[in-house]
């Protein structure tokens, strides 16, 4: 049984036998209407979730035999005149797919009565009636026809600065990665069944609408204010939005008040943050002794002599003049912290209800600062999050809602950019100099007119750079009950302005530069014999940048919903406009507003929530189209049964209690390219001619066609799905599987296989590439079971599978057919097959000529297939040899154990199916300038002494030309970067009841503990196999533990 | 309650706009690029737009003559009396010992540079009579229709020469062409023979009936030397004609399976005297009508002959447009750096200025020419030296100088 807040006079009725409860609220704004002999009742239907039952059944009788009946309207109220004042009536509530539901001895005063009534939902073990979120609206949960999942809000409430972080695993269907690690700048990349699109103007990440509004950003939001998560996965679900749905759509939605008494909730976690893994470079004596060894295997004397490589190692000797740095250990801290706070209050009246938060978080990096500057050059980002959703109720049949959201953020970083840190690291070696000499002198030589990398100097020592963004995304709505016109027809405006305004301010510098003199590297006097190799600037100079965005959006809909019986009818049309101006602005064409129109609409149908269908379609305009083919349609149909709801289903009910199938079949759309790609201009820019001679001469420069408008439109997502959703185990433990095949045509793009003899001063573009998608997504779910006594699981597990392919690039024929990337999947890259190292100089001989790729090889190098078998090893030998970093698999599992006041939740994220391309100083060390780094795994190579077959690395060699036959793409070189991850642990106390609370008005309270990214499990050993690099050059993901304390009073 | 009216009115509003949509929200159309059809809207555009029919005339000094912007290419390299065997982008010998990766492009650079003014000349053939009549004539329009049509005809003969048959479009391909569009076949060498041939006599007919008494037609538009005149278009009539009477094209067995993929052969497989009479009566044509009025032997008047000879042949490659320049291409760019690449490396030479020597003659050449006693080298008695060095004057050097043995005598 529910308890309600009392807001108004002490209730009058309460049926304890009923699972609903009631209260009645006296109504000050109502007249008084003493004379007269009948008054009226009039109350609000909501469900547990506090959300307005629409199409309610509402039957009243009093014991006099007088009856009467109503419906509640879109905004979930009823009213009933005519009733006889000071007598006792009974309610009865009904609808599809709730309890019905009775209250009994409602008194009915001069004054008119008031109730407030709670519908339970029928199977709230199978959660089948829950409303969930949809494109454009809510629909009851088993009525659903097409692919869509939801994430349950409360496993997003962790310490991040991005919460795209914390989705990948956590819901079937959606692929996600995180590229860095970087304070503030760490959010993840999302793809909803992966990859279906390529090339470039041509976005491959899902539509993200927030409280209605497409557009907006997920890395905005704190988790606390996050009410629902949805995201829609086939083109039933995503056919409204048109051509902008096709890479499918992921809908938020913030918290709203519910009536009642204020609630304040305070959320206060401290914590610290590490490198999941820091790339290991190699220490002075391995990069001396492998350099050594490089250099002689290139023919090259040796750098360093045993007496130079002994003193450097030597403990006591002078260090400024024998380098021997960790330069990692130099610029890093072992740890940083991170801090967030939140507070929300949230309640209201019967006309009024508001949730409104504020959140702070910081997170600090964990590069040092120099405490001697006098500017900070902390690398740290600190953000201030508020919320403020009020809705009114203007008239009975009026809704008004206002909701502010935004935030401002700060980021600070050294002068040269935190990320330069670890490129920096990894392009100085631990020999060359060490980080500043005596007197903070910056070590380094001259590159050109820029200093050689010195991570130290470059983070510490080069000023800073402080970044301000201020974001305040608005929304007003009007939600207009018309049951007056027609019983079931309600109206919905919408108006949304958001506003981003970014500045960035900078003081920074390049200091002086010292070297010392290698020869003589003492002075008479025993100083160090220090030479200015390049001049700087000690003092710090001064730059700024602004950048801002603006997004509007309007928005009107009707929507119509109905029962009659056992059958439900639903509809609704929507218009939706949308105008993106560009402040920044500098040429007419650009400040033109991006604009986009859509209409849509949907027809539900239902039948004792037995036998579904719905009906969705998108029409969308927009500027990018050309005018002749400005406005796209996008239909889609879904079918749904629910077997389970069958007679025949009986002899099986025991094995299921819930067993639903449904098909979808439709068509999204997708917009890329650029705008006025359909236009044919004209520069006045091109070559030209002389003519005459030199006395007497005339010359024309050119005109010709600067860009040939092409027919452009949308690229469109032929969809179909398959989805089976199951309860058994007495509703425990359900399974939702989907089957997908995604169908993508008109992919923009530029066609390559115009041949050279058209003419054509460029190649034009057009909708010409061709994809498909298949793939699988489940969900696993235990609701939670009692172990023992107070001991209770529960499990979820998700998974997603999806295989893309290339099917049409418009590019001509190729040589080969294995160079053809058609038939490959999308992010598919080339090179060599590496068949292993060559042992001789005979295995050289006798295998085909590799000379083509970078000299002629030697023994210790790879050796490459030659495919077309011509003897000769060349660009014509090269295939698809990666499928690229986007996992195929993505598989998420976590379990939540409750042990009486205790609870805990782990949650593991795995993906299989990626691969990264080394590169750079992760595939051939010595290849580039003289001072590079090296990975500590570069003694796992290939020696004259070892022969080895398969080691990381083949021969090392010394500069570009020695490197040159293995620094390619190859096989070699693709690595697995599957993992296993320990994603999160939750874990924490619930303070039970006590009097305190009683006394004090606290709810609960609990303190916790959570930690993020704990370990990871990779064949791939050299950096986080997340990030977002071939080399390491990247600033790692990072680890944290937190400690927390959460209160609701 | 009167808020609430208020505020139901801003609803109502707020509906009506939104469900009223206005048809023109997506309308907005840059109007700050020119459009396509403003080329043809006044002189001065129809005159740049011919221009970039002749910007893509080869210059063999563009950007040190590397593959892209020289429109030459690198086939200079190539070409067996040069010796870039030091460049620094291109080795002679990676194209020797055919070791040039698939991925170098250079050799296809052309084909597309030569099409480009294709296109653009057949577009501007097209539109040209549709121009502004205001501000382009009649007169104008003729004439530069003739000029577009014989850069055109003479690009394709480049490309003749260059490739061996090729594509002919009669009309330019849309840019929305479908797969069966661009699937264009070569023609076979002799209609493309026929295209250009017949292409250069429409010219001609063009410029000589745009001629005046004040602007001669075999005199170039304005005395804009580089112009298409009567003259060029005649000259190569002449040279395609020439192209197709040679035994490279005339009946070479050794291009029988030269075919298109439907089988038409590319390559005729019988030998045509007549050909040689066709291109000679040609050739006799130009010089009836242009020698010596227009064209002329360029001399330089010299008391001694030999210097005569000397200085006409040097000179008649510096003196812009000189009586013996048919057609050329004014102001190439960066003449130096030919210069001093085409200039001897002046071995052994201090305080002088070299060149680079990239078109000396290599040691073969100089092996192929008599002693000056008039021996062959292969005669023991021509007193030729492999090896070792000797101080030797050049005739026509001042001063003795050290040098190989082999170059001596």
């Amino acid at each position: 049984m529910k308890i309600l807040h009392l807001v108004g006079r002490p209730c009058i009725a309460i049926t304890p036998l009923s699972l609903l409860t009631c209260l009645l609220l006296g109504l000050a704004t109502l007249p008084a209407q003493a004379q007269k002999k009948t008054g009226k009742l009039k109350g609000i239907i909501t469900n547990e979730a506090g959300v307005y039952l629409s199409n309610v059944s509402v039957d009243i009788r009093n014991t006099s035999g007088h009856t009467a009946s109503t419906m509640s309207d879109s905004l979930g109220i009823f009213e009933v005149n005519g009733l006889a004042i000071d007598s006792m009536y009974t309610l009865s509530f009904s609808m599809v797919g709730y309890k019905t539901t009775e209250m009994r001895d409602v008194l009915i005063k001069a004054g008119g009565s008031s109730i407030l009534v709670q519908m339970i939902a029928k199977d709230t073990a199978t959660g089948m009636n829950a409303v969930v979120v949809v494109g454009y609206g809510k629909q009851r949960k088993i009525t659903l026809t097409g692919a869509q999942s939801t994430v349950n809000t409360s496993e997003l409430k962790y310490p991040v600065a991005n919460i795209s972080t914390m989705l990948a695993g956590r819901v079937s269907g959606l692929v996600g990665v995180q590229r860095s690690g970087l304070p503030g700048s760490n959010s993840a990349d999302i793809w909803i069944r992966g990859i279906s699109t390529f090339g470039s103007g041509n976005d491959s990440h899902p539509l993200i609408i927030v409280d209605g509004v497409k557009g907006r950003s997920l890395d905005d939001l704190v988790a606390e204010d996050i009410a629902s998560f949805t995201i829609l996965k086939d083109a039933s679900a995503t056919a409204v939005y048109g051509a902008e749905g096709a890479n499918g759509v992921i809908i938020i939605t913030l918290k709203r008040g519910k009536p009642g008494k204020i609630t304040l909730m305070g959320n206060y976690l401290e914590g610290i943050t590490s490198f999941t893994k820091l790339p290991k470079l190699a220490n002075a004596s391995e990069y001396m002794n492998l350099r050594n060894e490089a250099m002689t295997a290139s023919g090259l004397a040796p750098a360093y002599t045993q007496d130079y490589i002994d003193s450097t190692l030597s403990k006591t000797a002078n260090h400024y003049v024998y380098p021997n740095i960790d330069w990692m250990k130099t610029i890093l801290n072992k740890v940083a912290h991170n801090r967030t706070f939140n507070v929300s209050a949230t309640g209201g009246t019967e006309n009024t209800q508001y949730y409104s938060s504020l959140s702070y978080y910081e997170e600090s990096s964990l590069l040092r600062t120099d405490g001697l500057q006098n500017y900070d050059a902390a690398t740290k980002y600190r953000r201030f999050n508020f919320v403020s959703n009020v809705d009114m109720k203007l008239t009975r049949t009026t809704m008004f809602r206002l909701g502010l959201n935004g935030f401002v953020a700060e980021f600070n970083q050294p002068g040269n950019g935190a990320l330069s840190a670890f490129g920096d690291a990894m392009r100085a070696n631990p020999v060359l100099y060490p980080a500043l000499y005596p007197g903070r002198l910056v070590a380094g030589i001259a590159e050109g007119t820029t200093p050689s990398p010195n991570p130290y100097a470059d983070i510490t020592q080069s000023g800073y750079q402080n970044t301000f963004e201020a974001k305040i995304s608005s929304t007003v709505q009007l939600e207009q009950d018309l049951g007056g016109i027609l019983k079931g027809l309600s109206a919905n405006a919408l108006y949304s302005f958001d506003v981003d305004d970014t500045s960035m301010q900078k003081r920074t510098r390049i200091r002086n530069v010292y070297f010392l003199n290698q020869a003589t590297p003492y002075l008479p006097d025993g100083s160090l014999n220090l030479t200015q190799v390049l001049v700087g600037s000690e003092s710090l100079t001064y730059g700024h940048s602004e950048a801002s965005q603006r997004n509007f959006s309007l928005q009107g809909q009707l929507g119509y919903s109905r029962q009659f019986g056992l059958h439900s009818v639903g509809g609704t049309i929507v218009y939706n406009q949308r105008s993106i101006p560009n402040p920044e602005a500098t040429t007419y064409t650009d400040a033109i507003p991006v604009r986009t129109q859509n209409y849509a609409s949907r027809v539900t149908y239902s039948y004792d929530d037995k036998y579904l269908a719905e009906f969705d379609g998108g029409y969308t305009g927009s500027q990018v189209f050309s005018p002749e083919n400005r406005y796209g349609f996008f239909p889609s149909f879904s079918v749904g049964w629910v077997l389970s709801r069958e007679k025949f289903f009986t002899p099986l009910s025991s094995l299921f209690d819930f067993f639903k199938v449904r098909y979808s079949n439709g068509y999204s759309g997708a917009i890329g390219g650029t705008r006025f790609d359909y236009l044919t201009t004209i520069t006045t820019g091109a070559a030209g001619i002389s003519f005459g001679t030199p006395s007497a001469n005339a010359t024309y420069s050119g005109i010709n066609i600067s860009h040939y408008g092409a027919n452009v439109r949308w690229a469109k997502s032929h969809d179909q799905d398959v989805g089976v959703e199951l309860k058994t185990l007495n509703n425990k433990l359900s399974l939702t599987v989907d089957w997908f095949s995604k169908y993508r045509t008109g992919v923009f793009l530029t066609r390559a296989n115009f041949p050279g003899f058209a003419g054509l001063q460029y190649n034009p573009d057009g909708n010409y590439g061709i994809t498909i998608n298949k793939g699988i997504d489940a969900t696993l779910e235990l609701a939670p079971i009692p172990l023992a006594r107070k001991l209770n699981f529960s499990f979820r597990a998700t998974l997603s599978y999806n295989r893309d392919k290339l099917l049409e690039n418009g590019a001509a024929p190729y040589e080969e057919p294995y160079l053809d990337p058609r038939g490959q999947n999308i992010l598919a890259s080339q090179g060599y097959i590496a068949e292993g190292i060559f042992q001789s100089q005979a295995q050289i001989d006798n295998h085909a000529d590799q000379s083509g790729i970078g000299g002629k090889p030697r023994v210790g190098d790879l050796k490459y297939k030659d495919l077309n078998g011509d003897g000769v090893v060349n660009a014509y030998d090269q295939t698809t040899i990666s499928t690229g970093d986007v996992p195929r698999w993505t598989f998420g599992a976590g379990f939540n154990v409750n042990y009486s006041n205790f609870y805990l939740s782990a949650f593991f994220q795995a993906i299989e199916g990626a691969q990264r391309m080394m590169s750079d100083i992760a595939r051939s060390p010595f290849a580039g300038g003289a001072d590079n780094n090296l990975f500590a795994n570069a003694e796992d190579r290939w020696t004259e002494e070892n022969h080895a077959t398969h080691p990381f690395y083949p021969r090392l060699g010394y500069g570009s030309s020695a490197n040159a036959n293995n620094n390619v793409a190859s096989t070699w070189w693709v690595k697995d970067i599957s993992f296993v991850r320990f994603k999160t642990l939750d874990m924490g106390y619930n303070i039970p009841q006590n009097k305190l609370f009683k006394k004090t008005g606290v709810q609960d309270a609990r303190f916790y503990v959570t930690a993020i990214n704990l370990f990871y499990w990779s064949p791939f050993k050299l950096w986080d196999p997340e990030l977002n690099t071939g080399d390491g050059n990247s600033y790692p993901n990072t680890r944290n533990f937190s400690i927390g304390f959460q209160t609701h009073f | 309650m009167n808020i609430k009216h208020l505020l139901s009115a801003f609803a109502g509003l707020l509906l009506l706009s939104a469900f009223g949509s206005c048809k023109k929200y997506l309308n907005d159309i840059p109007n700050d690029s020119l459009p396509a059809d403003s080329i043809f809207s006044n002189l001065t555009n129809v005159k740049e737009y011919l221009a970039q029919v002749y910007a893509n005339i080869p210059d063999p000094y563009t950007n040190n003559r590397t593959g892209n912007g020289g429109h030459d290419g690198y086939y200079n390299y190539i070409c067996d009396d040069a010796n870039y065997f030091s460049h620094p982008e291109f080795t002679s010998t990676n194209f020797m010992f055919n070791t040039l990766s698939p991925s170098f492009t250079t050799f296809e650079y052309l084909w597309p540079e030569f099409y480009k003014p294709v296109r653009t000349a057949t577009d501007f053939i097209n539109k040209i009579d549709g121009a502004n009549p205001a501000q382009v004539s009649d007169y104008l329009k003729l004439h530069y229709k003739g000029e577009a049509r014989a850069m055109r005809a003479i690009f394709y003969f480049w490309m003749l020469r260059l490739y061996g048959p090729v594509v002919i479009l009669p009309n330019i391909l849309p840019v929305d062409a479908s797969d069966e569009q661009l699937f264009q076949q070569r023609a076979p060498f002799d209609s493309c023979v026929n295209y250009i041939s017949h292409q250069l006599d429409s010219a001609y007919d063009e410029i000589n009936a745009s001629g005046t008494s004040t602007q001669l037609p075999s005199q170039p538009l304005n005395l804009e030397y580089g112009r298409v005149t009567t003259g060029i278009c005649k000259a190569y009539k002449e040279q395609v004609l020439m192209l197709a009477a040679s035994p490279l094209f005339n009946g070479n067995p050794s291009l029988t399976s030269l075919k298109n993929t439907d089988g038409t052969p590319l390559a005729n497989q019988t030998y045509d005297q007549q050909k040689w009479k066709t291109a000679a009566d040609a050739a006799k044509a130009f010089i009836d009508e242009f020698v010596p009025t227009t064209y002329n032997l360029y001399t330089v008047a010299d008391t001694n002959a030999f210097n005569a000879a000397y200085k006409a042949c040097r000179d008649v490659v510096t003196t812009d447009w000189n009586s013996e320049w048919i057609f050329g291409k004014s102001y190439c760019s960066t003449v130096g750096s030919y210069v001093n690449q085409a200039s001897p490396k002046l071995v052994g030479y201090v305080n002088v200025t070299v060149g680079l020597g990239f078109y000396s003659v290599n040691q073969s050449m100089v092996d192929a020419y008599f002693m000056n006693n008039g021996l062959p080298i292969t005669d023991p008695a021509s007193g030729y030296q492999q090896s070792g060095f000797t101080t030797f004057k050049n005739p026509y050097d001042v001063k003795a100088r050290s040098t190989f043995n082999q170059w001596v005598n």
